[in-house]
This record gives C-alpha cells, structure tokens and sequence, in this order.
C-alpha cells in the first residue's frame, strides 16, 4: 500500500433524505475527508445492485449506500427495497473475498448532516484499516478514450488492462445506438478476423436450406430473428452489419439449429465469436440484471481477491491438496447466486454441499478450492474475450496449484468451459466430468431410496448438445427410484430454458419457459429436475412471477439434480427454503 | 400577542386564540382564521393540518379572483438537441463560498478539455439575474445543447437553472449540477484536496449530461369536480370546504343518512350539541347546490389518476359512473364491540357512549358508577390509543356529578389522554369528587356478579391489595375501530392502511392529509381516531387540498418517468408489486404480459427500475447508461 494512498468512496443517495443530509452537512459546515463523491438518485429503491458492482469493479474501495429512515421514505417504500438489495449483496460480497466491510447502507435524514459526516469519517477509517480494494482500475484501451488529457490533478490513473467502450456502457439496456460505434477501430483488422471466424466455424458450407430458422425457437417467437439471414450477410461479408445488429444478442447459443444442420454449421461458436468482434467494435451489447452478473464475474479476475468458500462444505470429506487420483470437485457460482437472487425462490445455494456429500457417499473425497472463482462462462459467451482469459488464468493457476488432474463440475456451464474454452484460453487441459457421469458410474454407493415419484427432466443446452450427456441423469433418477416421464421436446430436441450467459432476457425468454414449464407439468410429473443452476434459476424466475396462462399449467416444483439426489440418499432432512438472505445480514449491512 | 390584540380577535385565559369546535380555524372575526400553536397546544401534523384548513378558509373568501392577475409565460421552440453534445460548464464562485476553498479556474480549465465539452466559463454568482443571462448567451453563442453548473445544490438551484436552459431553447432535462459548494468547498479545507474533488464532480456531471436525452413534460386536464366518501361531520366539512371554492363535489354515504357518528353523540366536553350541530352541517350541505349527495351509496370501482378519476358508484338498485379531478376519503370509523366484561351479558355493563345517551335522554339511575378505560385500545392487537374515550369519560364524570351530586363516580384507567387544554376538565372532575385509579395494563379489570350485584375488581399499582368494588353500572370506553369496508375501500382506491387498518398518509408530520398517491387525501377518524375539532379542521384542510387540484385546470406531470422496453420485458410483475404508486399495470400483448406505465401516477423514485431483473424498466433521466457513466467517471476510467 503506497503510503499517500486514499480510499475512494462512491457514495449513492436518495435526493430527499440522504443527499440533503450531504448537503446539511455542508450548511453547517462539517468537515469531513474528501473521499467520497455522490450520485444522486430519486430513490434508494433506484439502486440497482449494477450500480454497487460497477463501482467495485472498476475499483472502488468502498461504496455507500444512503436513503431514508426506514418509515421516512418520500416514495413510501422504496428504501425497503434498497435494503433487501443491498443486504443481499453484503453477503454476495463476503463470498467473493471482497468483504461485505466495504459496502455500506446508512439511513440518515435531510437534518442529519452531522451523521453523514461522521459517516464518511467512520468508513475511511475503516477502508483505510482495510487498505486498498484487490480490484485494480482498468483503463480505457487506446483509441476509445472519451477524455482528453486532463492535467495534474488527474496524474497517475491506475491500469492493469485495457477497457473498451462497449463494456463501459453494458447493461444499460437500451437499444443499440449507431452513434456509439467507435469510428476509431480499423475495419479492415475487423473483417480479417472475421472472415477466419467465418471459416472456423463452418458457415462457408451453409446451404441456405432454412432449416435452422427452421428448428429455432427463437425465431419461432420473434419473426425478425433468422439465423439463415445472418449466415447470409456473414457470407457476404457483411461483418458491420452483423456486430452491429441488435439480434446479435438474442441467439441462445443453445445448437438447436446445429442439430438439424445438414451442413455442420456451428452457429453457437459463430455467434460467440461475431460477439466477440462486436464487443471489440465498441458494442454495449444486451444483458439482462444491468450487467450486475458480468460485472461480478469481472471482478473476480483479480488476482489479490481472496475468495473463501469453505464454509459450505462443513462437515464434509475435502481435500486441499490432490493425490494422483483426486478428483477437484468444482463448485461455480451457486453460492453468489442463491444471494443475489434472494428475492426469487430459487435453492442453489446447497448445490456444493449436496454435491461434495454424493462424492463423499460415493467413496470420493474431493479437493476443494476455497479460492475458487467462477469458471466466466457468461463473459465468453457474451463477447468479452478479454476478461474472460485474464479470469480463466488466474484460475488455472490456481488449479494447477492443487495438484488435480481431473474436475467433476456440478454445473454444466463449468463442465464446458473448463474442457473446452480454458484449454484455448488459459492452457489447462484437465479430464473434466460432469457429477452426474461421475456418481452414475456408481450409482449403487449412493444408497438412494426409492422416492417412488414421477419426475421429469430438462436437458441442460451446455450439458446435452453441448457437450453429448444426456444419460447418467436419468440413471441417476432411476437409481432413485424415480420413474422418468419425457417431455414433448427431450434430449437433443430439448427446449433451452430461455436464457445464456444473462444475455437478453425478455418476453421471448419468459414464452420459452412458459412452454417448458407446459410441457413438463403435462408429463404429470411432480418434480422438474435441472442438472443445471442456471435453468434452475430462470426456470423458477419465470414460474414465480405473473403468468400468461392459468397456473395449474405450469403447476411443477423445479429441483436441481444434486438436491434432488441428496434428499433421496438420506443427506439433508428436506429440501430447505431458500434462505432469506436479508436476515443473516441485517445486523451487519445496516446503520 | 400584540398583533392578536389588534386584530381583535378574541383569547382563552391561557390567551391562545379562540376557536370552536366546530370552526377549528375561525377566530371571533370573520376573515381572520388561526392556526398552529397559537390557538393551543399541538404537535406538528395537527399545526399542518390545521394550517392547511386556514388556508382553506382563507381561500374560500378569495376564490372569485382565482388568476385574475396570472400571466402566462411564453417560451421559445426547444431546439434539437440530438446531434453530438455540446456542453457548456459554469463554474461558479459563489463570492468566496466556493472560490474561498475550490481553485475555480482550475476547474474550469480541466472542464474545457472532457469530452464534449465546448465551452466553459467561472461565474461570481450563477444563479444571478447576471449570471442566468451569461447561461442564455452562451447556449446561443455556442450552440450548446447541454448545460452543467458547477455550484451548489440541485435540491435548491436546480429548478432556477432549468427555467434559464428553456428560456434559451433547451428542454429543461438537458441540464445537469455537480455540487461542488455544499458537498465540497463548504466541508473540506484543504485547497488542493477541494479542487481535485471538485473537478471529480464535474467530470461525473458532464459524463451523465452527454447522455441526457430531452424529455416532455405532459399536460393532463383536470376535471374541477370533486369526490367525498363517506358522509360523517368530516366528509361534510370536507364538501363544505370544496364548494366554498366554487367547485361540484360528489358526495357519497354508505347509510341512509349523513351525519355518520356524531347523530349518535349528545354533547361535548365544551358543552355544545353535537347532535344538533351535525343536524345543521347536513341541512347546509343538503342546499348547497355544488353538493350532490348520493345516500345509500358505496364507491365500487375507481381507475385514472389525479386530475381525471373515473369513479363507478354503486346505489344498490343501480351503477352510476361519475368523473372526478381529486377525491377525499372521510369514512371515519365505529366502536369497537367489547368482549368481557359481562359485556352483553348485564345490561349495567355498556359503553360509555351508550352511557352518555343514557344521561342525556334522563334514563340514568345508579349510587356508583365505575368506567372502565382503554377497553380495547392500546393492546397487541390495537396498539394505538383511541383518543376520544378519556375525553368522553370525563365528560360523563361530570354530568353525573351535575345531576347526581351523590352518586359515586371512579374511573379506572391507565393513562389519562387529557391532552391540550382538556386538562382542565380533569381538575374539574377531581374537584368535583371523581375518584381515579390507575390500573396495571398486565391485569385488567374484570367484572364479575355476585349474587345480583356487579362486582369490579381490579388491580392497581397505587394500593397493595386487589380491589373489590361493587358497582351498580359498568361503563367500558371502548375502542374506536376503522369503518369496515375499509380495505376493500383501499384496495379500490390503490392507498396504503396502516396495521390497524385506518388509512395512512403520506408522511406522519409533515403531510397528515395527503395520500402518497396524487389527487388523493383523508380526513377524519377514517385515519386515526380523533376528536370533532381536529376531525373537522383536518376535513378542511383535506378539501382545501382537493380544491387546490381542482383549481389549477391543468396538471403538469413529471416528464422523467418509468419506461418499459416491451422487448426486454418478462410480464413477471415485479415491477407492478413495488411501485409504490400503482403505477404499473401488466396488460395482454399477443401470448404475453408486458409492463405498461401511466406516466401520470408515476413519481419517477426508480424501484421498478432497481427490482426489474431483465433491465426492461428504467427511469428517464436515472438511466444506467447515465448512472454508469457517472460511476466510470468517478473511478476516473472516462
Ligand atoms: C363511540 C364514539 C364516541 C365518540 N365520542 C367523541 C366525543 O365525545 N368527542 C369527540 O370529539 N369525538 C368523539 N368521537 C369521535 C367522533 O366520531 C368524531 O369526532 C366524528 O364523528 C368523526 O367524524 P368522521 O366524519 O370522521 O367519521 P364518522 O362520523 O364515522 O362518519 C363516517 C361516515 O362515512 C360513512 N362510510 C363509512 N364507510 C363508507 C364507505 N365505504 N362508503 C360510503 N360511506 C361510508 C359512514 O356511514 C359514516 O356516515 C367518538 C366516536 C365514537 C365512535
Ligand atoms: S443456437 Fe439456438 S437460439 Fe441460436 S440460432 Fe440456433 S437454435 Fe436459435
Ligand atoms: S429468467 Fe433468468 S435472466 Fe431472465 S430475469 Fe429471470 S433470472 Fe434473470
Ligand atoms: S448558484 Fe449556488 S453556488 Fe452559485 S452563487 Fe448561486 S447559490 Fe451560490
Ligand atoms: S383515549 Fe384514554 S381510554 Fe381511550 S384508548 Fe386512549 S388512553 Fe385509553
Ligand atoms: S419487472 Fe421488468 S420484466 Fe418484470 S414486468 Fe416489470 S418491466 Fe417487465
Ligand atoms: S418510477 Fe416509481 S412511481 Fe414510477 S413506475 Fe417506477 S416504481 Fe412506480
């Protein structure tokens, strides 16, 4: 830590209470330190976690959040929220390494400039005890830079690597404006990548036959959606045109139409990689959440975090250290999630300590990686190379560090990019096994009893398609005694849940999973269950909310795979609630 | 106390001034009306209240001249504003209050060289009538179509700033403040520390003013005709007051008859009628041709928003639909029925109320009488305090001791509520020989018989032993509970009730007869039991603030509101259950829901925004994009 190093504070604040505490500070003139600048919303309840995670990542050391006391909101409610959100956050935060210390949420009221500025004074105290964030600045990558040089009170700017426009803006959620593309980047480097994409990924044997479009589900929901016409230009080398539509975005990346492809066009890889150029292009893309997921995966690049996530396995059999034989039990971001998302239904939080207890019943003692981070699956799929690689290497590090030469994930999105994308990306080339290939390989281990139910399954596009596992659930489920009922669309005809990478959710996502939920409550079956997190999540996202059709049609319980089998090993009492993440945080995250 | 003198308005022996019950903000001289604490004792949302009825009653007088002396004041067309930002900065001085710590030119020298920024100057006071005309100037001179002053607050300037960018042609949303005054010369000394904050802020401003879209501000007509539910003295008030205005009022009672509680009342502590004075208020609303009372009526459904309600009326027989611009909620509230006590059992046991017709209409007989306070109020289940049960207790106290100077009167309570000049009656009562007993609230009082005679025992903290009293009446001051139908009321009307289930206002203290949504306002016990002065005086305010809706014609709304990328929306709902203004409606587009926003309700706070998980909701003028580009300003990435 330099020595003349100050914390920077973001400070957020509702116009009627906090920000005019700020300014009651000032008419009375208290002196506070200079470290804090404001942001003035409406409304604390304006705030979204985006917001917090931004600031943290572009390397922030602290962020207040302050609205009005609790009964005392101007918009009657809005703090309430804010609060829900924040304290979720907290928590959010503590399981990333960051340390819910740097967020803060303080309610103080337009007279109370006195605790305001005893507050700034309180919290770079305590920032300066807790010295500088780990996440380092990025910088603006040459040529996208919106400033110019400004003079010595803006001298020595911190930069670790290179930022480009388009990811400033992400998540704002607006359309597509043609006046953000940078007129700085060089088209001709653009079209010689790709066209080499172009090549790599088939479409130069496209037969325009339409079968793709065909077999899309999300053309089938959005007329002007058609991979055949984007294959089309991409052979006419319209490289602008395609970065720059907005439909860029709404593929899944879910190889439905690479199914019926007679050509072998792989459209998922060239969608990835046309994002990637887009993104390069200055591109803000779409994502769902205000980018609050992609911000939180880029954080965690950052070599200095210190993640710590043993708390979940408890009790369990782990390793920290690989034998030759050791399996690295790889968990994802399951724990983040079941946080930030606590104001849905959703239970994924349990996923790593059901999963690390079946290897365990299962013989198996896996090493586990309290430092873990997440595997950046979304960033890749979602264009951002660069962040992408600068997260999977400081991974791989760490993997190879353990000593493992194999990697069972729980999550089919780990699954993948761990065998494919860190091999190209980070130079890791490890076995990796789904935990269903793993446990079905011995299923008998597992002393399940017999649940006796009708259950169904949703095949994971990253597990199925993608990666060709289409059995060892059901085997799972059989061996539970759960007799499996298949849905209208099943195994390489699965339906996607409606979402990848939290890129562009919307009305056509929630019509997906409308038709998923259909179709898996008319197999009679009590129970859908997800080798996947993520269709968990958006599956139980689109079922919890308002629907279009009568809810008895839809009427299914939605259960991931390693919760389903631990229930049914004995290994937990029932399946939990979901935890609600607000009261284990409440006597820490507020005033 | 000089200036009352010479208004000659007449005072009490405390020489607050004088007011009745009845005509809570009336001094003894026609067109003088008192308000706040100087006519009594009262906490901060009665002074609202009762200054918002003054207000009311002054108005009245005044509302033949309504904009007799108005101008309307003409604008410019609002150039286009699409192509690339050009913004202007204007640093400003404040004499020394920023310039004293903030190097101002530096500031301005670092502002000259962001992005978009193609002019910038220092100002002594920007917010001059010099200072506003440098802002016009340059707007031409430079063609600026965004605007950020670097100076004080926007809580106080920002509004002054907006009329000038109109002024000069510029929608009033493409201007922006970074507060670089009372948010940094003013608490930090350090000259160098204050300037690099300093150009810090204005590096946030200018980066979120790049992304300032125009946006409209819309002009909603209003309906000048008003609704009253419920028909009580504070719904009658409340009419009253509107008409007074000039303006048509609906007036809406569930019974057959208006007057609501008070019929049921035979006198007050101050000794007038309120029978007879409810009687009158219903003859006066009954000829005032403005007031159209419907009886026997209920309101079963309401849509539209301030200005333009459309209200469904239910009769019974028939449904009648009526357009209404503001609409007072009065339906005041009932006795709770009492349970113990012998209650229903012996009919010596009754309510105080009861007890009070019964010493009105000559039917009262009994050597000892015991009350019994706070029967039903103040426990978990109704927490709050019923307000007018002491009151009315020592009000029976001291008929009984006027009719029957013998008789034996004890009053078993917890607290006594003789708030305000009330306590004078309290002396009164003791003087005259009424016994007092504090009970413990752990162990009430019961009644039980013995033999034919009723037995009180009760346990209190000023004597050791349990107390047996025999007693010949029983009188329970019970509870004052919402009206029912309340919630079916606030379901229709979209406003909040608090846990008790009376309606609640916007904020405690300072808009006690307000709802938080637009165009809607409460008086009376319908939002906390309370007694007939402050009941009326809280009618009138709540129909002076009706009026007040009524008077303006048009209604010019926020054009920074909600707004939904239909896209990118789920039809989950979220949005619709936090806003706290009934905002949002899902409607059916094709196979799906999708959010819509009626940009007349929405208040622009931003929580759909912040709950929306598909970012299809936002807040024009808070976008992301504009908060984002702030943060990354911040972090000096931009
Ligand atoms: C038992 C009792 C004793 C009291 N004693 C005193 C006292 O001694 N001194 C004192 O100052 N105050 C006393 N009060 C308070 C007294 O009620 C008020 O001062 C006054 O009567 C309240 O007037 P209001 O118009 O708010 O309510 P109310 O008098 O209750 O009138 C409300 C009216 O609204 C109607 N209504 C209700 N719901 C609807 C609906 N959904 N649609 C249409 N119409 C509806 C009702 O029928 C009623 O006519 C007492 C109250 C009670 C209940
Ligand atoms: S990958 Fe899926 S969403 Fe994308 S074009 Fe193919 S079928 Fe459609
Ligand atoms: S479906 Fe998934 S991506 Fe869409 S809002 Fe729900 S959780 Fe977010
Ligand atoms: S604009 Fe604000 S800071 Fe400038 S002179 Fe006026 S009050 Fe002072
Ligand atoms: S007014 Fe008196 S009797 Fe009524 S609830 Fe309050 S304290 Fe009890
Ligand atoms: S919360 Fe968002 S996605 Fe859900 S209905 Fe509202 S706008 Fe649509
Ligand atoms: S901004 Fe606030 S008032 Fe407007 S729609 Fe959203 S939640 Fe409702």
């Amino acid at each position: 830590m330099s020595k003349d190093w100050e914390p920077s504070i973001l400070g957020i604040c509702c116009n009627w209470c906090a920000y005019a505490g700020a300014d009651m500070a000032g008419v009375s003139r208290m002196q506070y330190p200079p470290n804090v600048e404001i942001i003035r919303v409406m409304c604390s309840g304006r705030i979204d976690p985006a917001f917090i995670l931004r600031a943290f990542r572009l390397g922030a050391d602290g962020v207040l959040v302050a609205g009005c006391h609790e009964a005392d909101c101007h918009y009657v409610s809005g703090n309430q929220s804010a609060r829900r959100r924040v304290e979720a956050l907290a928590d959010v935060l503590d399981t990333v390494g960051l340390g819910r210390d740097r967020l803060r949420l303080r309610w103080i009221s337009a007279n109370e400039g006195a605790l305001f500025a005893e507050g700034i004074r309180d919290f770079v105290e305590t920032l300066k005890k807790l010295g500088p964030s780990p996440i380092e600045a990025p910088k603006l990558a040459k040529g996208v830079t919106t400033r110019t040089q400004g003079g010595d009170v803006f001298a020595g700017g911190r930069s670790t690597r290179n930022l480009s426009r388009g990811e400033l803006h992400e998540g704002g959620g607006s359309p597509l404006r043609e006046s953000e593309l940078a007129s700085e980047s060089d088209p001709s480097v653009n079209q010689v990548d790709f066209q080499a994409l172009v090549a790599e990924t088939g479409v130069l044997n496209c037969l325009e036959c339409g079968k793709c479009t065909a077999s899309c589900p999300v053309a089938r929901r959005d007329e002007t959606f058609s991979p055949r016409r984007t294959i089309e230009k991409a052979l006419e080398g319209l490289a602008e045109d395609i970065e720059t539509d907005r439909l860029l975005w709404s593929c899944l990346t879910c190889r439905t139409c690479e199914q019926r492809c007679p050509s072998g066009v792989s459209y998922s890889e060239f969608v990835r990689g046309a994002r990637a150029e887009a993104k390069r292009l200055g591109q803000q893309g779409r994502t769902s959440h205000s980018g609050a997921n992609h911000d939180l995966m880029r954080l965690q690049a950052a070599p200095k975090l210190k993640p710590n996530r043993m708390a979940a396995y408890e009790g369990l059999k782990v390793k920290e250290k690989a034998g030759k034989d050791d399996w690295l039990y790889f968990a994802g971001c399951a724990p983040y999630y079941q946080a930030l998302y606590s104001e849905l239904p959703v239970q994924v939080g349990n996923i790593p300590r059901d999963s690390v207890a079946l290897l365990n019943r299962a013989g198996i003692v896996p090493v586990v990686m309290a430092a873990e981070r997440c595997c950046g699956h979304d960033l890749l799929w979602n264009g951002d190379v660069e962040d992408f690689a600068a997260l999977a290497r400081v991974s791989a590090e760490a993997i190879k560090a353990t000593g493992a030469r194999k990697i069972v994930t729980s999550c089919p999105e780990c699954y993948r990019t761990l065998a494919v994308d860190f091999k190209e990306h980070a130079g890791l080339d490890l076995e990796v096994k789904h935990i269903s290939e793993v446990l079905a390989a011995d299923a008998g281990a597992l002393g399940l009893s017999g649940t006796g139910e009708v259950v169904t399954v949703q095949d994971a596009c990253r597990l199925g398609r993608q990666m060709g596992v289409y059995d060892p659930p059901r085997e799972l489920l059989a061996a539970a005694g759960a007799q499996v009922a298949e849905m209208a669309h099943t195994r390489g005809d699965a339906l996607c849940c409606g979402v990848s990478a939290w890129v562009s959710c919307g009305q056509c996502s929630k019509s997906m999973q409308v038709a998923r939920l259909k179709e898996a409550a008319a197999t009679g079956a009590s129970t859908l269950v997800t080798p996947c997190l993520k269709c968990s999540i958006h599956l139980t996202c689109a079922s919890s909310g308002e629907l279009p059709v009568p809810r008895q049609e839809v009427d299914v319980k939605i259960m991931d795979l390693t919760a389903y089998l631990a229930r049914a090993a004995g290994l937990t009492v029932a399946a939990e609630e979901p935890e609600p993440a607000m009261a284990a945080a409440s006597d820490k995250g507020d005033a | 106390m000089s200036a009352v003198a010479e208004l000659g308005v007449e005072h009490d022996n405390y020489g607050f001034i004088k007011t009745g019950p009845f005509a809570p903000a009336d001094t003894s001289v026609p067109g003088v009306y008192a308000l706040g604490a100087a006519a009594g004792p009262r906490d901060i949302p009665e002074t609202v209240a009762r200054a918002t009825a003054a207000a009311a009653r002054a108005q009245a007088l005044l509302a033949g001249e309504r904009n007799a002396l108005t101008v309307k004041k003409e604008y410019p067309e609002e150039k286009d504003a699409s192509g690339e930002p050009r913004i202007g900065v204007f640093v400003c001085h404040c004499g020394s209050n920023i310039a004293g710590t903030v190097d101002v030119e530096k500031v301005k020298h670092l502002a000259e060289n962001l992005a978009g920024v193609v002019y910038a100057e220092t100002n002594l006071y920007t917010c001059s009538a010099e200072g506003c005309e440098k802002i016009r100037e340059a707007i031409a001179a430079h063609d600026l179509n965004r605007v950020v002053v670097a100076a004080c607050t926007p809580r106080t300037h920002e509004p002054l700033f907006r009329e000038t960018c109109r002024e000069a042609g510029l929608n009033r949303y493409l201007f922006e403040m970074a507060n670089v005054r009372d948010q940094c010369s003013w608490v930090h000394k350090d000259r160098e520390q204050a300037t690099k904050k300093a150009a810090d802020l204005v590096r946030m401003s200018v980066a979120k003013a790049g992304l300032l879209k125009p946006l409209p501000m819309y002009e909603i007509p209003v309906t000048p005709v008003a609704l009253v539910i419920g028909g009580g003295i504070a719904g009658l008030a409340a009419a009253e007051a509107i008409a007074a205005q000039g303006f048509e009022v609906h007036l809406v009672e569930r019974e057959k008859n208006l007057g609501g509680n008070l019929l049921k009342l035979r006198t007050t502590l101050s000794g007038e009628n309120p029978y007879d004075r409810a009687a009158d208020a219903v003859a006066k609303v009954g000829s005032n041709k403005l007031v159209k009372v419907h009886t026997g009526t209920t309101v079963s459904a309401v849509s539209g928003y301030v200005g333009n309600f459309q209200v469904e009326l239910d009769a019974g027989s028939k449904k009648e639909n009526i357009a209404a611009g503001s609409i007072v909620v009065a339906t005041g509230g009932r006795e709770w029925s009492p349970e113990g006590f012998l209650a229903g059992e012996d009919d010596r046991v009754m309510t105080s109320s009861e007890l009070e017709r019964r010493i009105a209409d000559g039917k009262f007989e009994a050597q000892r009488v015991v009350m019994v306070q706070c029967v039903g109020s103040r426990c978990e289940e109704r927490p709050y305090c019923s307000r007018v049960c002491c009151g009315l207790a020592l009000k029976n106290a001291l008929s009984i001791k006027e009719q029957e100077p013998g008789a034996e009167v004890i009053v078993l309570y917890r607290d006594l509520m003789a708030h305000g000049l009330k306590e004078d009656y309290f002396t009164l009562a003791r003087e005259a020989g009424v016994v007092f007993l504090r009970y413990n609230p752990d162990e009430p009082p019961t009644v039980s018989k013995a033999g034919d005679a009723l037995q009180v025992q009760v346990a209190s903290p000023e004597v050791d032993e349990t107390l047996e009293i025999a007693a010949d009446l029983v009188a329970l001051s019970v509870a004052i509970v919402p009206a029912e139908g309340s919630k079916e009321l606030s379901e229709i009307l979209k406003v909040p009730l608090d846990a008790a289930g009376f309606f609640s206002e916007a904020h405690i203290k300072l808009r006690p007869v307000d709802f938080a949504s637009d165009g809607i306002f409460l008086a009376g016990v319908a939002h906390s039991p309370k007694e007939i002065s402050e009941n009326i005086a809280q009618a009138q305010a709540a129909g002076g603030r009706a009026a007040s809706i009524l008077a303006r014609g048009v209604f010019a709304a926020e054009g920074a509101v909600a707004k939904v990328d239909e896209e990118a929306c789920r039809g989950c709902g979220v949005c619709v259950s936090v806003c706290p203004y009934g905002a949002i409606s899902l409607a059916a587009k094709g196979e799906a829901l999708v959010a819509s926003v009626n940009p007349a309700l929405c208040k622009s706070c931003g929580t759909c925004a912040g709950a929306c998980l598909s970012t299809a909701i936002t807040t024009e003028h808070f976008t992301n994009e504009q908060i984002f580009a702030a943060i990354a300003a911040k972090m000096e990435v931009v």
